[in-house]
């Protein structure tokens, strides 16, 4: 009995043994996914951040966090397939951890919809307000044909993400997709309007066109979707949690950019600074670099020798002018020189500045039809040029030379009529010329589209006054104190107008007001003076 | 001892599971080149030097160029990649009565040594014998007129193309009775391009990076000769980097039309004005872009009716990440990616396709998928990859898809709505000589090489290898019928085929130009299930006349020629 007894505790002894000695094993044993063609990766920085992400994983195989981050280590270099597995034990060792199941439904959308499917719901049962994840759940329900689901995954994205085009955009390929021409119409209306250079939606729009028997509008719009599609960027924070594992020099590039277009210029130009040397050719790296010191505020000088570098590239080096066509080469040049031009402005270099954007438009004359492969319309080239010269303008403005400036803004205008601060710009130098005639249009120009712009108001009524037109004058104070309670000239402005109009009372009023803004006014006193004696 | 009816019961189902045993377990096809007598290489193909050309192949061509009713093969050649000067002669083989092939390209004078491309086959003279044109890299292509006594000579004939062309295609496109040519072409390659991978490692150049040439359209002149009429008729204005071509009406109005598979950029639809011109409108006909929008790297086109409307139906290969698109023509004229609603978008999104066809391959009475893949960029080696240190990089396997014909996920008025009346079930298991290898595969042929009722295919490899598959499917009672429709003595490239029945209408073209870079055996082959009667074949021209055939009987090839049917 006492044997039989001591055999049972050996062999639960041994099943113990065997039982806490598992983990051991499974971590001796543990199989970490890479890349086939890793033996191939010549760039050693990648080599050390894949090894670095691997042994982390050895060491702590249960640790979401570890696995989630080698999974963002070979996303982030393009290698979705050994992605997945580390998603997903992420995901198994943090079951309530959303971005894992995330990533997971993403990178499963295509090859395998309805794994993504469950991956994305059980991510939104985590957090049931992040819009990206409903719009990717609503691409895998398309994919397995379930378009009213999809639908309703849309809607909700669009409701948290009112400004994101692609809601609009699936929604209405769903539609044309189900012949529903007109719902289809809808929806990419919208989403034109949310982003215009969209070109997917012109491609379904022009189908729609012809679905609806409309060929004219059809014509219009596929000659639009031949244009590149401008994108309006899918707000997806988590995103950066990808890109932030890049090392390669495209991942910081494009870490630069992005910093760059939230104005975070300090980081952009550390992104880029990991990609500079002599041995760089990418020009569009240096021409970003240039930028974002120059946006820093305190590193113009540095700014101006690396656009120096880039023009000098692009003037000399022979890969680098295989690599781009004349137009664009000449385009980045200009833009170079633009950017030179507000550096040598802005730290007090006038003449430099002037001789700059002046070598800037001289690129206007250069250029040809672009090409049928350039990326950049004739509207790009437009805007640009028309910005050279309103800078030019300013420079010529503040240096005194009214009548230069005048006719560069004026030239900006011929590229662009529609740019309302180069309206305003021109209406104030026309001011300053004291030609209040020419500056009148301009100020109602920028009053059409900007109606609260208290200064071209202001202006106008002032205008107005001039020319006797006391009612209009009347009229466009009012406006200016409608928006601006405390806008002492304006009071004082409509006093005189009600002084010519006749209307004493109301002046004598105006004038008080004046008097309780500003306590002392002499205009304002002198003016009540002057109505009390006419009494 | 069983009741005798729960014996028959037993029996029954003993049968009934034999008989899906036996479905499932016999291979859908069989490779049997070397059986057939078709040289293989014994050796890897050589190892690439990354210029672009090495990825692009070459193609296949099933032609019966001696007309005895039997189809023989044009392989188009190219040297290998680090000898580009050696000789690498096209190969024609002739297939003998007992079924098997020997190689007469020297007797035939067919044996062309440049780096050849693609293949378009036609008669182009109306003498009722087929005459061959290739496309050539670095070379001008070269066409070859039948002698009509089993050889061939060289001309020039006025097809002078000096780009890269790649897939080319005969059709009648000015409906004056004589087949016009279409080429296809690429890019302005510059050989010194040197270009890297994902992560620095030498890799093929994305074609992106060089000009494209504008492709080229000759009309025939009806005495033997050709003009370039590409300015004239419009088609030099948009030079896109174009790989495959095929021609037939795709707006309906019965004029023929060519679609370009471009690579990389919108494909283009040149629509046919009627008066010798043509407009580029494939955004507006939803043939230039995928559902979303976006262009695809498009390589082979396959045409055929897919979901019964009598109205073409069209499937470009694309690279890996795309799915290989499936457009499908709606009741508003307008073509609409069905790609990712008929079930077979997931499957091919990891690979490359290049030839492509729709075939009926189990005589069901729905057109089945078939796709040959192989990468232009490096990737992950796959399993079973055998050709080669550098080739295992780009190795995939080919695929199959069977029609259903039904969907499953959504109800019958979402069909309606979306046109999906079909859904494709990935089959490739079931197919392993041609789904098995794992190799880089580029032009594929189709037609009923063993007259046996059911359509084979040919493969050709990117180290210049040829793959014959004799389809084996079994299809107990699926009946089939072969339409060869001609008119003025030659096949009627671009006519469409109509075959009323009492379970409905079934559709298909006389196309020879499809897939990739390849050539297909004319004659319209029609599945047909257990539909045993044909009330009226029904054929419209492609000079837009129409003619109604009687009925026939089924497993059987019928010729009809035009002008000696019902016009209607």
């Amino acid at each position: 009995m006492r044997n039989e007894f001591f055999h049972v505790l050996l062999l639960l002894g041994f099943f113990h043994l065997v039982l806490i000695s598992i983990p051991l094993f499974a971590r001796a044993d543990i199989d970490i996914p890479e890349p086939a063609d890793l033996g191939l990766v010549e760039e050693k920085l990648l080599l050390k951040a894949i090894e670095a992400a691997q042994g982390k994983v050895r060491r702590s195989p249960d640790d979401a966090e570890v696995w989630g981050q080698l999974g963002h280590v070979y996303l982030s270099h393009g290698w979705e397939v050994p992605a997945i597995p580390c998603y997903r034990q992420a995901s198994r060792f943090a079951p309530d951890e959303f971005k894992w199941f995330y990533f997971l439904g993403r990178l499963t959308k295509q090859r395998q919809p309805e794994d993504a499917v469950k991956h994305l719901s059980r991510a939104l049962t985590l957090d049931s307000e992040y819009a990206p994840a409903h719009l990717y759940l609503a691409s895998a329900l398309r994919i397995l044909g379930e378009f009213d689901e999809a639908q309703q995954h849309l809607e909700r994205a669009k409701q948290l993400q009112p400004n994101n085009p692609f809601s609009e955009l699936w929604l209405g390929e769903i539609a044309l997709a189900r012949q529903q021409v007109k719902l289809a119409r809808t929806h990419l209306e919208r989403a034109l309007r949310l982003n215009p250079g969209q070109s997917e939606a012109h491609v379904l729009m022009a189908q729609v066109a012809i679905a609806l028997g409309d060929k004219q509008l059809a014509k219009k719009h596929a000659q639009v979707a031949r244009n590149p599609s401008q994108y309006g960027e899918l707000i997806d924070p988590l995103w950066w949690d990808v890109l932030k594992a890049g090392v390669t020099a495209p991942l910081y590039a494009e870490r630069g950019r992005r910093y760059m277009s939230e104005g975070d210029y300090a980081r952009a130009v550390a992104e880029f600074e990991s990609l500079i040397s002599d041995a760089q050719k990418d020009i569009k790296v240096w021409f970003d670099y240039g930028v974002s010191l120059l946006y820093t505020g305190t590193r113009h000088h540095e700014a101006l020798e690396v656009l120096e570098h880039l023009l000098s590239l692009l003037d000399k080096d022979i890969e680098v002018q295989k690599e781009r066509s004349a137009d664009e080469i000449a385009y980045l040049k200009a833009q170079a020189y633009n950017y030179m031009g507000q550096i040598y402005y802005e730290t007090g270099q006038t003449a430099a500045a002037i001789r700059a954007c002046r070598v800037a438009l001289q690129f206007k004359e250069n250029k040809t039809d672009g090409g049928s492969h350039s990326q950049l319309t004739s509207s790009d080239y437009d805007t640009f040029f028309s910005n050279v010269h309103a800078n030019l303008a300013m420079v010529y403005e503040n240096t005194g030379q009214l009548g230069e400036a005048i006719r560069h803004y004026q030239d900006a205008l011929d590229h662009v009529p529609s740019q309302l601060s180069v309206h305003r710009d021109l209406a104030g130098a026309y001011w300053k010329k004291r030609n209040y005639t020419a500056a009148e249009p301009h100020y109602k120009q920028v009053i059409t589209h900007a109606a609260t712009d208290v200064q071209a108001i202001y202006r106008l009524g002032l205008i107005s006054l001039m020319k006797e037109d006391y009612l209009e004058a009347v009229s466009l104070f009012k406006k200016v104190i409608a928006i601006e309670a405390t806008h002492v000239r304006a009071y004082g402005a409509l006093g005189v107008a009600y002084q010519e109009l006749g209307n004493i009372p109301e002046a004598i009023g105006i004038f008080e007001r004046v008097l309780e803004l500003e306590p002392g006014n002499k205009v304002a006193l002198d003016k009540l003076r002057e109505l009390h004696e006419s009494k | 001892m069983f009741t005798k009816p729960y014996a028959i019961t037993l029996i029954l189902i003993t049968l009934c599971l034999w008989t899906a045993q036996a479905e499932t377990d016999e291979p859908l096809f069989t490779e049997v080149t070397t059986a057939l007598g078709f040289p293989q290489p014994e050796t890897h193909w050589h190892a690439g030097t990354y210029a672009l050309p090495e990825v692009i192949g070459s193609g296949v061509a099933l032609l019966d160029y001696d007309n005895d009713d039997a189809l023989d093969v044009l392989h188009v050649r190219f040297p290998p990649p680090d000898e580009a000067d050696a000789p690498a002669p096209n190969r024609l083989f002739r297939q003998q009565p007992d079924g098997t092939f020997v190689d007469v390209t020297e007797s035939a004078g067919i044996g062309h040594e440049g780096y050849g491309q693609g293949v378009a086959i036609g008669d182009v003279d109306n003498d009722g014998d087929v005459d061959v044109y290739v496309t050539n890299y670095g070379d001008t292509d070269v066409f070859y007129r039948n002698n009509g006594d089993g050889t061939f000579v060289l001309q020039e004939a006025g097809l002078s193309n000096e780009a890269w062309g790649t897939s080319a295609t005969f059709a009648d496109y000015d409906r004056d009775g004589d087949l016009d040519l279409y080429v296809a072409n690429y890019v302005q390659f510059n050989p010194e391009a040197v270009c890297r991978g994902k992560h620095g490692a030498p890799d093929y150049c994305n074609p992106k990076i060089f000009e494209p040439a504008a492709d080229r359209l000759f009309r025939n002149n009806g005495d033997g000769t050709f003009a370039d009429v590409t300015q004239l008729a419009g088609i030099a204005a948009m030079p896109a980097r174009g790989l495959g071509v095929v021609c037939l009406d795709l707006t309906g109005d019965g004029w023929a039309d060519f679609y370009v598979a471009n690579d990389g950029e919108a494909n283009q639809l040149w629509v046919n004005q009627r008066d010798g011109t043509f407009a580029e409108e494939a955004i507006l006909y939803g043939l230039a872009f995928n559902a979303y929008g976006q262009p695809e790297g498009s390589m082979g086109i396959a045409v055929g009716d897919v979901n019964g409307d009598t109205r073409p139906d069209l499937l470009l290969t694309h690279l890996t990440g795309e799915t290989n698109t499936l457009y499908v023509v709606s009741t508003y004229s307008v073509f609409v990616d069905m790609t990712e609603m008929t079930g077979f978008a997931g499957r091919d999104l990891p690979f490359t396709g290049f030839g492509c066809g729709f075939v009926d391959f189990d005589n069901d009475a729905d057109l089945d998928i078939a796709v040959v893949n192989g990468r232009v960029k490096r990737g992950p080696v796959l399993k079973g990859a055998n050709t080669g240190e550098f080739w295992n990089f780009y190795a995939e396997p080919n695929l199959l898809f069977q029609n259903n014909g039904q969907r499953s996920a959504i109800g019958s008025q979402e069909r309606k709505e979306t046109l999906s009346t079909v859904h494709f079930t990935d089959v490739s298991s079931r197919a392993p000589d041609f789904t098995g290898r794992v190799e880089v595969s580029r032009g594929m042929a189709f037609g009923d090489v063993d007259r046996d009722g059911d359509i084979d295919m040919v493969v050709s490899g990117l180290d210049n290898r040829l793959r014959f598959f004799r389809n084996d499917a079994p299809s107990p009672q699926h009946n089939w019928l072969s339409v060869q429709a001609i008119t003025q003595g030659r096949d009627a490239l671009g006519a469409q085929v109509t075959l009323r029945t009492d379970s409905g209408a079934l559709t298909g073209y006389v196309l020879s130009g499809t897939s990739y870079l390849s050539s297909s055996e004319p004659s319209v082959h029609f599945g047909l299930g257990s539909i045993g009667t044909i009330q009226s074949i029904e054929v419209h021209w492609q000079d837009g006349t129409r003619e109604k055939f009687p009925g026939t009987s089924t497993n059987r090839r019928v010729k009809v020629y035009q002008g000696k049917g019902v016009s209607f």
